[in-house]
């Protein structure tokens, strides 16, 4: 810690910046833990359906949802790819991550890699991101997104389509359950970037007016395998 | 630098920009509409999921927060321990110009030409913008209402919907001026022209700006709400991502951020949360192909240690959700944020503004509030902004930024109201001098104090007779 209390240039050192702070404070010390009462912010149980509670919420939230058993799912995937030329894969080494790239080599779709390209840009000409999921939140119908040595920040940000593989046990209930304590993991050891996404990318900005695909994918689709 | 609508000259006086806004029928329709869409929205939405609960859970999170702040000398020594854990490069800054300069510094080292930013309240403080411009680096603003005002050389006017004030004709004509674009008027067509010209940004950019909207101190992780996704690729492409945070944004822990995530957006544009909450934990990984080599996060203070005064601790609860400017009638009266001549306005600003740049320079702010405490309902960190704008007008009259004459007349008023002869005695006098200035029961023009009144409006003149004399003589008998 040493080493951070350096000033940087412009700014103050660490100790200046928060003396500043202390100085308006009336005591100091580390403080006992944070007010929390999970149950009251709650919303959904962890009893609930959360399969059914998961896409009826991502639904609402502009995302289309489909329901598939293992046996069905390669199906799918092929007949939501009928048209399309190029794709990245954004999944962790698996069988279900060979399922994917066995079906879209069938169809003869190139697949992008995107580990050998320069960062996020390889996304930019694939029609469609495949990923599968760090978990789900039923409560809103989300998808979680994590980086790491097998996924990537682009794919299911750069291309117009988003196409995401959620197993039943990803789905968690509640914001609450997503971000409950996880003790023992620290900073380093966690994702560089870990997204919520919630929906396709949206703007009201020009008159309040609801417009989908801004920046990100104007489409998202979600296959909930059970 | 000043002359921006957000950068007025000093003292800044409201009037100068809502007398204006006040004849504009169109933008005061403009204005009305979106805010009273938003703001019955926002009700509904908590309602929906909170019901009776909504005020239990309101006041969790104020509680959360106002924590947070007694403790904050620990909380950002905590984040800041925790973020350098995970290679970020922690940097504190006390005003505007040092925060953009240790930002400015860090594109040098790195040669950095093109910024692509994201939408971020903290930069428009410290005029970041053209700081970075002035330093011959090319600075865009990837969010789409913030980047229609870049191309307008306007200034946001809305915390989240910063074009409130301009329809879609004004951004047709900004796009086929400023990037040659067709004109058009329908909003798919726009929004379709600024992606595909944003991608190109993105794309060739070598420094992404975000602010955040939460620090996570347990954790050291920057989060970042957005609903169109430009945070998430403004910061991923290019090798350098610097964050700009002021030093309220502090939350304890990640099981914290639940009670925020599912208030701010239902608080700010009716959803149940944003589409994308962005948590970033440090620069990629050694194991990762993509993300920033380098994370910067620029702590700004710029102020805030000063409102951190146990007298107004609470105003930096705010969580930037705009629900007290979509309610406000006065926000929507004046037409918008422009009015308030800063870069935070409504109530929120009102009261936040003055205690930043002076109660001398912004006289007019904290009486920019009727206190009908429609703000204090909606906030959902549960801050008193009614409480707080009659705490600025209390520190004007000690302060003497209230004239004399102000001062004076509100001693005597004081004085009249403390016994009931003195208090007739008033009224008989005012009501006397007030009739003297009537001609056919209107008074069209009076004098100072009360000439601001009847120079938008006339007023009626007071009855011959108090209701309190009438009431007396019915009760004697007599004829009323």
């Amino acid at each position: 810690m040493s080493n951070d209390t350096a000033p940087s240039g412009p700014g103050l050192s660490r100790d200046v910046f928060v003396a500043r702070i202390r100085a308006q404070l009336d005591a100091s010390g580390p403080p006992g833990p944070p007010p929390s009462d999970s149950k009251l912010v709650r919303r959904v149980e962890d009893g609930a359906d959360l399969v059914a509670e998961f896409a009826s919420r991502a639904t609402e939230a502009g995302m289309a949802v489909e329901t598939v058993s293992p046996a069905t799912l390669r199906a799918q995937l092929a007949s939501r790819l009928d048209d399309v030329k190029r794709v990245t894969v954004s999944m962790s080494p698996g069988p279900r991550r060979d399922a994917v790239i066995d079906v879209v080599t069938t169809l003869g779709i190139e697949i992008i890699d995107w580990r050998r390209a320069s960062g996020v840009l390889a996304h930019y000409d694939a029609d469609v991101g495949i990923t599968d999921v760090a978990a789900a939140v039923a409560e809103t119908g989300t998808l979680v997104l994590s980086s790491g040595e097998h996924h990537s920040r682009g794919a299911f940000m750069v291309p117009p389509r988003h196409l995401a593989i959620v197993p039943r046990a990803a789905i968690v209930a509640d914001l609450v359950d997503l971000l409950a304590a996880e003790p023992g993991r620290p900073p380093h050891e966690r994702p560089a970037a870990t997204v919520l996404v919630s929906g396709p990318s949206k703007t009201a900005d020009i008159e309040g007016i609801l417009i989908t695909g801004v920046h990100g994918p104007g489409r998202v689709e979600v296959l909930v395998v059970v | 630098m000043s002359g921006g609508p957000l950068d007025p000259p000093l003292p800044h006086r409201i009037a100068s920009r809502a007398g204006a806004a006040g004849r504009d029928v169109q933008l005061q329709q403009f204005v009305n509409r979106a805010t009273d869409i938003r703001d019955h929205a926002r009700v509904e939405a908590l309602d929906a999921a909170f019901g009776s609960r909504t005020e239990a859970v309101r006041t969790l999170a104020g509680q959360i927060k106002q924590h947070t702040l007694d403790h904050l000398d620990h909380y950002v020594g905590q984040f800041a321990d925790a973020a350098t854990a995970a290679g970020v490069h922690v940097h504190f800054a006390a005003d505007g110009p040092a925060a953009n300069e240790i930002c400015l510094a860090i594109a040098r080292r790195r040669g950095c030409r093109r910024c692509v930013k994201s939408k971020s309240m903290v930069t428009e403080e410290t005029k970041l913008v053209p700081a970075l411009q002035a330093a011959g680096i090319e600075a865009v603003e990837t969010d789409l209402g913030e980047f229609i005002i870049q191309l307008d050389d306007d200034a946001p006017s809305h915390i989240v919907a910063p074009m409130i004030h301009k329809d879609r004709r004004a951004v047709g004509r900004a796009f086929e001026r400023e990037i040659g674009a067709p004109y058009t008027e329908d909003p798919a067509e726009l929004t379709a022209i600024a992606r595909a010209h944003m991608r190109v940004q993105y794309q060739r950019a070598d420094l992404g700006v975000s602010g955040a909207n939460f620090l996570v101190a347990e954790t050291g992780t920057v989060v970042i709400c957005t609903n169109e996704g430009n945070a998430d690729l403004s910061v991923s492409g290019p090798p350098v991502h610097i964050a700009f945070v002021g030093i309220e944004k502090l939350v304890p822990r990640l099981q914290d951020l639940p009670v925020f995530l599912k208030l701010l957006a239902r608080s700010a544009t009716a959803q149940p949360i944003t589409i994308y909450t962005t948590m970033l934990t440090g620069p990629r990984r050694a194991a990762d192909h993509d993300g920033p080599e380098e994370m910067h996060v620029i702590l700004v203070d710029n102020g805030r240690t000063r409102l951190l005064a146990p007298d107004t601790r609470e105003l930096l609860r705010c969580i930037r959700c705009g629900a007290c400017l979509n309610t406000c009638p006065v926000y929507r009266k004046v037409g918008g944020g422009h009015a308030y001549g800063a870069v935070y306005s409504g109530p929120i600003g009102a009261t936040i503004t003055p205690l930043l740049a002076g109660l001398e320079n912004y006289p007019d702010l904290p009486h920019a509030s009727s206190l009908c405490g429609a703000c204090f309902d909606a906030c959902p960190v549960r801050i008193d902004l009614p409480g707080q704008l009659v705490r600025r007008r209390r520190e004007m009259v000690e302060t003497r930024v209230t004239g004399l004459l102000e001062r004076s007349l509100m001693r005597a008023w004081a004085w009249s109201l403390r016994g009931p002869r003195r208090y007739r005695m008033a009224t008989r006098l005012q009501r006397v001098g007030l009739r003297a200035l009537g001609r056919a029961g209107w008074i069209r023009r009076a004098p100072p104090p009360l000439a601001g009144w009847t120079r938008e409006r006339d007023l009626p003149v007071p009855a011959r007779r108090s209701f309190h004399d009438w009431w007396k003589k019915r009760e004697r008998g007599g004829r009323p």
